[in-house]
């Protein structure tokens, strides 16, 4: 996938789509769920009558919820029945290189001698993102019907395991908190070199030198290809 | 001066006046001494109209005259029966007589009771239904009818219904052991100021119920001593109904909704609402279809407390996961910051 102004495209629209509704849900999931695990601090007490009352933040929630749910089955639809959405999913799959990729960096970052790892099309650290997302996800969306359903659950489930589904739905939502804002909004809004924000999320595309730089396997296959082809 | 003087002497007339009548009366012992002193009423009972000095001198009135209180008694013999005796000319708030420094009156004014009795109600009870009219003792006395151990009685004058019930309940048996650590009637619905739970000012108002338990369910002082949780108000406070209840929603649950109001009971008494086996039915009054499952596992649970057992357990993996994450992310960027700074430094040299 490549464009004539020396760029690469690496998400298309429909992707980039896929992500922008799910970072709508998100955050709005984020803040009216977080708002109900801390109602009885200051902020939370600000942040849920910002929402319209203890009921309306449950609407805003379950219709976040709502847009998760849609978005994932798209989601999987397009990666299962797509060629673009399929080839996707075999890029990211979890391989043993990445492994070996996150011992690397950890030595370099430790100021330890290791040769720089030659990341492909996804790096571990993107991989791991998505395939956590998938995995928060999908816990989220089981647990929050369990709550929202709340009588039909409690009909097949005894009392405490509808407490421990409570407990595992908040704190994870916390934990996927922590994990957004201190991991993936340095990724890709603070670290130097791409404050103050990575822009490949709205235009879809790298340059071909930061394609190089981050994603030097990828690099190869799509360029150097190209011009042993000139060179012939 | 001199219009000055015919003022003053015009103002002074009803007042001297006054303190003559006042003196006069002060023979009402040779009609209301006499035991037999009686009359017959229209419906042919007989109304003993005998008041006792004894029993006068033993209340907290003692060495009050009558006209202290029957001060519409001008003279004697007096022609008409005496209007009844309005409590509220000495006890308000900044009285000179030695009354209780409480606004008393003003407190009733706003009962239901007081209510009642404007509305027409003449069953309605003024001071003298519950205090009692010559023979007023104060409430620490154990023979006053305000005392604990009498209240549930004094109410149970009108409340019948309401008085069975709280006799069989644990707070009414306990009552009747002698304990006085147990809300009477009075506890919880407030004394002059009894409100209806329909007031939002009531201490029995839905959102206000879980704070009128906690005086006593959250007070390891008492509660305590009976080996009963006093953790049990912190836990509803943590669970949905307690939040949702603490933002102004009334249709969940709060403590009468489960355990009952007048007939509460211990949850290993089998006609207790709260029974393992009585579970079902009472969440059922809000969950459709309630079953057997609403029973298996603790109800009060806290998640930071051992004794929510698996709950803490995944609670405390989750709290310890997330400040680990929290440090690995941190260190994270630290050392990704690093690299970057000593990649540029690196560049620079070169």
């Amino acid at each position: 996938m490549k464009d004539p102004g020396g760029k690469v495209l690496r998400f298309t629209l429909n992707e980039r789509f896929q992500h922008l509704a799910l970072m709508i849900c998100v955050v709005l999931l984020v803040i009216t769920g977080l708002s109900l695990r801390f109602a009885d601090t200051w902020l939370g007490r600000a942040v849920i009558s910002l929402e319209g009352g203890i009921e309306a933040r449950g609407v805003l929630h379950r219709l976040g919820a709502i847009g998760l749910i849609l978005l994932s089955a798209y989601h999987f639809l397009y990666v299962v029945f797509t060629e673009r959405g399929h080839n996707q999913l075999m890029a990211i799959r979890p391989a043993g290189r990445d492994f070996r990729d996150l011992l690397a960096t950890m030595k370099i970052n430790l100021g330890m001698n290791s040769a720089v790892p030659r990341f492909d099309r996804f790096d571990f650290r993107q991989k791991f993102q998505y395939w956590a997302v998938g995995l928060g996800v999908f816990s989220m969306v089981f647990t929050g019907l369990v709550l929202w359903f709340e009588s039909p659950s409690m009909a097949v489930l005894p009392k405490w395991v509808f407490d421990l589904t409570q407990v595992i739905h908040s704190s994870e939502g916390l934990l996927i908190f922590v994990v957004l804002f201190l991991w993936h909004i340095y990724d890709a809004h603070l670290r130097p070199g791409v404050f103050p924000m990575d822009h490949t999320w709205l235009t879809g595309r790298l340059t071909k030198e930061e394609l190089h730089e981050r994603h030097p396997r990828e690099y190869e296959r799509l360029f150097d290809a190209e011009e042993e082809e000139v060179e012939k | 001066m001199k219009f000055a003087r015919i003022a003053f002497a015009t103002a002074a007339i009803p007042i001297i006046l006054y303190s003559a009548a006042s003196a006069q009366v002060s023979g009402c012992d040779i009609c209301h001494a006499k035991s037999d002193f009686k009359r017959v009423l229209k419906s042919g009972r007989i109304q003993s109209l005998y008041v006792d000095q004894a029993m006068i001198d033993a209340s907290v009135h003692t060495g009050k005259q009558c006209i202290d209180c029957h001060v519409d008694i001008a003279e004697i013999p007096h022609t008409t029966k005496p209007q009844p005796v309005n409590c509220g000319q000495c006890h308000y708030e900044g009285n000179t007589v030695g009354a209780p420094q409480r606004n008393i009156k003003q407190e009733y004014d706003e009962s239901v009771h007081a209510q009642a009795l404007l509305g027409g109600n003449t069953e309605a009870p003024t001071c003298q239904e519950c205090h009692g009219s010559h023979q007023i003792l104060s409430h620490e006395d154990p023979a006053s009818r305000t005392a604990k151990m009498n209240i549930p009685r004094t109410c149970g004058k009108c409340h019948l219904e309401v008085f069975a019930q709280y006799q069989t309940s644990i707070h009414g048996v306990v009552l009747g052991k002698g304990n006085e650590d147990t809300p009477t009637c009075a506890d919880c619905h407030s004394e002059h100021g009894v409100r209806s739970h329909e007031d939002p000012q009531s201490p029995i108002y839905a959102t206000n119920v879980a704070q009128t338990c906690s005086h006593c369910h959250a007070a390891e002082g008492i509660v305590g001593k009976y080996g009963i949780s006093s953790g049990q108000v912190d836990t509803y406070d943590d669970s949905f109904h307690g939040v949702a209840m603490r933002f102004g929603m009334r249709t969940v649950a709060n403590c009468a909704s489960c355990h009952g109001i007048h007939d509460i009971r211990a949850d290993d008494d089998p006609a207790s609402s709260v029974h393992v086996d009585n579970i079902p039915e009472t969440c059922g009054k809000c969950h459709p279809g309630a079953n057997a499952n609403y029973a298996i596992g603790k109800i009060h649970i806290e998640a930071q407390n051992p004794d929510a057992g698996i709950v803490y357990f995944v609670a405390s993996f989750f709290k310890w996961l997330t400040i680990s994450t929290v440090c690995a992310l941190i260190l994270h960027i630290v050392l990704d910051l690093s690299r970057q700074i000593r990649n540029r430094r690196r560049d620079a040299n070169h």
